[in-house]
């Protein structure tokens, strides 16, 4: 009998929420780079008397993801507290929320290993308060070996969002994929920045191995989870998890057993260790908090909020494809970003052609963005400047290569009109008169080579095409090559 | 008479009518607080500079012809659990010593905002666990009417100073019955408003959802006009209600008890064993002076909440204690026991912070949260909790109001149950169902003990949520059959102190 | 119900408390006491003088709901206070020593 080691993982997601305010004070929200302890009140120190006052919009902003990822909204939600003692915690306990969560139920679908949609289910998404900052005394920053730390709450109280997965991801990529379509959903609805550099989504791992039979997949043993901390990027989240599930595996398969354990991703080194067994020890002696009466969430509020939902980046990605006939990989890109979907589809509504747009789009859009630093909101050239540079280049009026040259204008600031003169190209495209009249010019300035082409001697219309090339370059690449060849041949064939 | 023995409202309307100045009056109690503090300790803070800079001001304002508040110049003193901002707010807590809150309690800002003058922090049981005031961590106080008994507790030197004339009006907090308690052991009207009703927003919490900031008082008038002030919404209160308040002042005029229902509870008199026959006899006479003046006496029960509201509240308390006083590490403020590691820091520095009664509740309350236990006592207790709500509803179906003993004995001598806690926890039997049923109560005076050294012996008034001016309404009444609470007779102090 | 000296070390510890060897005994006792109390209760159960089957612990639905606060920054001015209390401070931390693995 053969074994197969199959993972079992399932995510926990914390997003900062994109509140002015802390969750349960009128604090400032805005702590990077603040000097400690200055955006502080008696609330988010704990001091004694002080008391908690949810903020709306944090309410609003959970709803508001709970529905985006299809969960089931309670109407009477209940914040409790979570005792335990660490110098981040001021009160020594953090309020956050237990057995009646916000939401319930949901779901979403990533792309699976085999490019097949995935249903991961979201068993609950609920609020909570962040924890203040510590910064430790030892040289290299870590907690090991420092004999003090520095606490500064200014972080403490920002409201989170926790988004719990069920354990139906199968594979480090999937985790990936998951944590990947969670930040864009967050991002889309503005509900989060979901920065992980910046900690505004912070991910944690549940992993376990489950050794089945590779013939009957019968179950035959489940070894015990780890949980693991410390994954601060897509890539750390999938190289963790494949080292995790490897140690596992090989642990089982020898026979091992494991422990219920919390790990540390060690990027550097690309393992993770053992941190002390917190969870197990810690008793949270969970209950309801006496100073926060069940939240009401509103027909009112609910309707308002499903109907003010983007349309979600998967939907878009489809319709994308569906409507504008975009190839995968176009609507994929097209609709990874709400700014970018918008700008893409006002290009699409200003009389662009969609894949041309896309193309135009993806490729010297991002180019400039990239070199200037722009970003899609504040890029400079608008959705219908595009649309019009690129319909003169689908319509003939403009060789790609001068249209480049145009929308460097563009991008510099130029109206459309100034970047086409800046290029040499003239507003309405060339009419057919003044084609001819080019035409023209280049047969008298070449007369030698006409008369060879007339003679009979450009078997392999070598010449002719240098004669249209001279007509296209005077034309800026306004002129249409077929046109041009064909005035050409008419041309010198009537022997004029 | 002296000025320091007039009512609030006696020093109100004589100050704005210039027939005396708020300076004066604070002067007064001021002198009085000195010659009798050495006896009482009923203070852990005088705020005299303060007090007479208040006065001064408000004299100030009277003279320009500015509009001065309901309780302009009158001198009061604030329970040491409510936070002054620049006062040390020690809650009578070795781990809070010296600590000086950098924000105003709710209740604070409205009292400055009526005009009063704060004269001093009260002394109190360590973070409002107990019944005597002996468990402060620096100095019990002693009862203004027999020195050698306790004011009650925990509200104990609030009692005081407005028993011993320091000052007309207190505040104080109830959580179990830390108001009406020492209110009936010091001969005071105290009163517990209804749950919601006064904003807890710097009042340090004990037990989140049982704790009330109320009035003491020794006129039903000064009652009335002190609930006025501090019975506000607070947007920074997620427990206090928005609605809209009554007019306290007006069931003062209340000239009878017609048409009332007051009901006694039929499980007393299995409980007559442990009440004091004293308190029986005021509470029998108190229930006469009702029918008197017109009111039905009816029956009611509340089986549940009489035999089961003690082990309920001794459960659910000390877990939301457990929990709220937490906080106090050592880490942001306060005592801090600095050792190698951040532990030792916690360990050492709530072990040597906390009181023994304080660190009893805390670890009753961490045991009934914890894993495996929360079901079989917490949720049990919250359960026992919600009978006992259902219950009082069902019996304020027949009746107005609910009138039971205060507490089963008048007050008791120092020492003799500080050694037996959960003895001492059976003073609260007829006032913790109130905090937990979340209903306003009132104790008022209803006679004294016979012999040498009369006690003040009280009597309790339940009434209906958002009951406050029922309550009223029969104090009134009452009031002019039993007269207003009268000032303590102290020693050579009195003497000089009550002359004309 | 019975507490053994090992639950008050264990609660002890979850509260950060430090006992002393003498003060165990008595804590111990006093649990009985109030748990006995509490066992009252259950004995009411068993009788049928007490049934709480389907009583709602938390009537939740009978509380005003708590006011949401609108999102807008307000500034404190507790923060000068605060730091100046702190028991230890190093410019604008607090300093708290040695954060052991096993907390």
């Amino acid at each position: 009998m053969t074994s197969r080691y199959i993972p079992v993982i399932g995510l926990e997601i914390h997003v900062q929420l994109s509140t002015a305010t802390k969750i349960f004070c009128p604090c400032s929200t805005d702590y990077i780079g603040a000097e400690p302890n200055t955006n502080v009140c008696p609330v988010c120190l704990g001091l004694p008397g002080s008391l908690p006052v949810l903020n709306k919009k944090a309410v609003e902003l959970g709803v508001r993801a709970g529905l985006a990822l299809s969960c089931t909204i309670r109407n009477h939600t209940v914040f409790h507290r979570k005792n335990y003692f660490y110098p981040d915690l001021p009160k020594a306990y953090q309020i956050s929320q237990y057995d009646l969560p916000l939401a319930e139920g949901g779901e979403i679908y990533i792309p699976g290993d085999d490019g097949r949609p995935r249903r991961i289910r979201i068993t609950r998404l609920h609020l909570e308060e962040d924890a203040g900052k510590l910064v430790h005394s030892a040289a290299d920053g870590r907690l090991e070996g420092a004999a003090f730390s520095f606490v500064d709450y200014n972080r403490g109280g920002v409201p989170l969002a926790e988004i719990v997965s069920e354990p139906d991801i199968t594979s480090p990529g999937e985790a990936r994929e998951y944590v990947a379509r969670i930040r864009q959903t967050v991002r889309y609805l503005g509900v989060s920045d979901g920065d992980m550099e910046r900690g505004s989504l912070r991910v944690d791992a549940n992993v376990s191995v489950k050794k089945t039979d590779a013939a009957t997949g019968e179950v035959l043993c489940w070894g015990e989870r780890t949980e693991i901390k410390n994954m601060n990027s897509l890539r750390a989240v999938e190289r963790a998890l494949e080292y995790e599930i490897r140690r596992q595996t090989a642990v089982l398969a020898e026979g091992g057993t494991l422990e219920r354990e919390t790990r540390h991703w060690n990027d550097g080194e690309g393992v993770t260790t053992s941190m002390r067994s917190k969870e197990a020890a810690n008793d949270y002696r969970y209950f309801p908090d006496p100073d926060i009466p069940p939240i009401v969430v509103t027909e009112e509020l609910l309707e308002s909020t499903r109907n003010s939902l983007p349309e979600l980046p998967w939907a878009k990605e489809r319709r994308f494809g569906e409507e504008y006939g975009l190839p995968e990989a176009d609507a994929a890109f097209m609709a990874e970003s709400l700014p970018v979907a918008l700008y893409f589809e006002e290009c699409v509504k200003s009389g662009a052609s969609p894949l041309r747009a896309a193309n135009w789009i993806r490729t010297e859009v991002f180019r400039v963005m990239n070199e200037k630093g722009f970003s899609m909101d504040s890029f400079p050239v608008k959705p219908s400047a595009l649309a019009e540079l690129v319909s003169m280049v689908d319509g003939g009026k403009l060789s790609t290569t001068v249209a480049r040259e145009v929308f460097a204008h563009l991008a510099g600031g130029r109206s459309l009109k100034d970047a086409l003169a800046a290029a040499g190209a003239s507003p309405g495209g060339l009419s057919a008169e003044d084609v001819e009249k080019m035409v023209e010019k280049v047969l008298t300035v070449n007369g030698d080579v006409v008369e060879e082409i007339r003679s009979g001697r450009d078997p392999k219309g070598k010449k002719i095409k240098f004669l249209a090339g001279l007509v296209m370059r005077d034309a800026r690449g306004q002129a249409d090559a077929a046109a041009v060849s064909g005035i050409l041949e008419r041309r010198l064939k009537e022997g004029r | 008479m002296e000025l320091f023995a007039l009512s609030a409202a006696e020093m109100v309307r004589g100050i704005k009518e210039k027939d005396f100045s708020a300076s004066e009056v604070f002067a007064s109690c001021l002198s009085r607080i000195e010659a009798l503090e050495p006896e009482l300790s009923a203070l852990l803070a005088l705020t005299a500079g303060r007090g007479r800079e208040e006065a001064a001001r408000v004299d100030g304002m009277i003279a320009r012809g500015g509009e001065p508040g309901p309780l302009a110049g009158v001198p009061v003193v604030l329970k040491d659990n409510m936070c002054l901002r620049g006062v040390p707010a020690t809650c009578a807590s070795r781990i809070l010593e010296g600590w000086i809150p950098p924000y105003d309690a709710k209740a604070a800002e409205l009292l400055a905002g009526a005009g009063a003058v704060f004269a001093g922090k009260a002394n109190m049981d360590e973070f409002a666990m107990g019944s005597s005031t002996e468990f402060s961590a620096f100095h019990p106080t002693s009862n203004p009417w027999d020195t050698g008994r306790v004011p009650g507790g925990s509200s104990g030197g609030s009692a005081a100073a407005v028993a011993a004339g320091y000052v007309p009006l207190a505040l104080g907090s109830d959580t179990g019955g830390s108001i009406r308690q020492p209110a009936s052991y010091c001969g005071l009207y105290g009163l517990k408003p209804t749950y919601g009703l006064v904003s807890r927003w710097g009042l340090v919490a004990f037990a989140s959802s049982l704790d009330q900031i109320g009035p003491f008082a020794r006129t039903v008038e000064d009652l009335a006009l002190l609930l006025s002030v501090i019975a506000a919404p607070d947007a920074r209160d997620g427990t206090c209600s928005r609605r809209e308040r009554p007019d306290y002042t007006a069931p003062l005029a209340a000239s009878s008890l017609r048409g009332k229902r007051i009901a006694v509870v039929k499980e007393l008199d299995a409980m007559r064993s442990s009440v004091d026959s004293e308190v029986r006899r005021v509470l029998e006479n108190t229930l006469n002076l009702c029918r008197d003046e017109g009111a039905e006496i009816v029956e009611v029960s509340l089986p549940v909440s009489l035999e089961f509201g003690l082990p309920c509240y001794y459960i659910l308390a000390p877990a939301e204690a457990s929990s709220n006083l937490a906080r106090f590490d050592g880490v942001r403020y306060g005592l801090s026991r600095r050792e190698d590691s951040l532990l030792d820091l916690y360990f050492s520095t709530r072990g040597a912070g906390f009181g023994a009664e304080v660190k009893r509740r805390i670890l009753t309350g961490t045991y009934v949260l914890s894993s495996g236990y929360y079901d079989a006592y917490y949720l049990t207790a919250q359960k026992v909790r919600s009978l006992m709500k259902a219950e009082f509803r069902k019996a304020f179906g027949r009746c107005d109001l609910i009138a039971l003993p205060t507490a089963p004995t008048p007050a008791f001598k120092k020492s003799e149950l500080v050694d037996d806690p959960v003895r001492m926890y059976l003073a609260d039997v007829f006032t913790l169902p109130v905090n937990l049923a979340e209903l306003p109560a009132l104790s008022l005076n209803g006679g004294f003990t016979g012999g040498e050294k009369p006690l003040p012996v009280g009597v309790q008034f339940i009434a209906p949520q958002w009951g406050e001016p029922e309550l009223l309404n029969a104090a009134a009444v009452l009031e002019r059959r039993l007269g207003k609470a009268p000032i303590a007779p102290l020693g050579a102090a009195a003497e000089g102190g009550n002359s004309r | 119900m019975t507490i053994s000296e090992k639950d008050v070390r264990h609660v002890a510890g979850l509260a950060r408390l430090r006992v002393e060897e003498q003060e165990i005994e008595p804590l111990v006792r006093h649990f009985e006491a109030i748990l006995g109390h509490f066992a009252a209760l259950s004995k009411a159960r068993e009788e049928g003088r007490l049934n709480l089957d389907g009583v709602d612990p938390f009537l939740f639905s009978e509380r005003e709901a708590p006011p949401l606060r609108e999102d807008e920054p307000v500034r404190s001015a507790v923060r000068d206070d605060v730091l100046a209390a702190a028991p230890e401070r190093k410019d604008s931390f607090f300093v708290v020593p040695r954060i052991l693995e096993e907390e």
